[in-house]
């Protein structure tokens, strides 16, 4: 289980939990008619660097002669229902079919125990209403600034305490950096 | 000029897309695409999709 505090900064950080996430598809103007398409996901990480976000936090509240330092978007990954994911209709509502994962075998214990390098399971203290979870750092996708931190303000869950959240950062970047070989 | 002696000066027209335009340009409808089943599988924690539409019309 992983320590998260419920209080909340008044900035983005690294490790904040915030629900209701827009991340924006499509957005398409054809003969007067201008179309959006968006998932909506329940619940995302924030996975960039504090020490990026609490730069940018400054940044946007001195002046300064450069402002090199400030960010465009921040970094995110969903959190997905742990249940949904080991019966692999996390994304039914998209229409995505994922592969059944088998609690008590193998793939379902990698996964819980965090061997599965594509994810990250957590489990939240009582204090925070979240149901165990997975992290997907495949689906990372980035907002802008200014969104998340208007959100922030009414959709904060909760943030992971930082030896828990470095450890997710750690993983996420190794993943990230992973080299695909070829399969023969 | 390009190197054929076409000029393309005309064409180029920087303009064509004013900010006028862009500002005369008015949501007057949207119709968000909601589904009762897509809601409680949503508060159930899956992602959802969202299509909004919206007519632009000109002053």
């Amino acid at each position: 289980m992983i320590k998260a505090k419920v209080k909340a900064d008044n900035r983005i950080c690294q490790g904040d939990v915030i629900q209701d996430v827009d991340c924006i598809e499509t957005v398409i103007e054809i003969e007067g008619i201008i179309e959006v398409s968006k998932i909506t996901f329940p619940l995302v990480i924030v996975l960039t660097q504090d020490c990026d976000l609490e730069q940018d936090h400054l940044l946007r509240f001195e002046q300064k002669d450069t402002q090199d330092k400030r960010l465009i978007s921040v970094l995110v990954a969903p959190l997905y229902n742990a249940e949904h994911v080991f019966a692999g209709e996390h994304l039914s509502e998209l229409g995505i079919n994922s592969q059944l994962i088998k609690k008590g075998k193998t793939p379902g214990n990698f996964l819980m125990t965090n061997q599965n390098p594509r994810c990250h399971y957590v489990e939240f203290p009582k204090q925070v209403n979240i149901v165990p979870s997975v992290i997907d750092f495949k689906h990372y996708f980035s907002v802008h600034v200014s969104y998340l931190q208007e959100l922030k303000k009414g959709n904060f869950i909760c943030t992971v305490s930082e030896l828990y959240r470095e450890d997710i950062s750690q993983r996420f970047a190794s993943f990230l950096s992973r080299i695909g070989l070829p399969n023969e | 000029m390009d190197e054929n002696g076409k000029d393309f000066s005309e064409e180029y027209d920087p303009g064509s897309v004013t900010d006028t335009e862009v500002k005369n340009k008015e949501i007057s409808e949207y119709i968000p695409e909601e589904e009762e089943k897509q809601e409680e599988q949503y508060k159930l924690g899956k992602p959802r999709r969202t299509v909004i539409r919206a007519k632009i019309t000109h002053d």
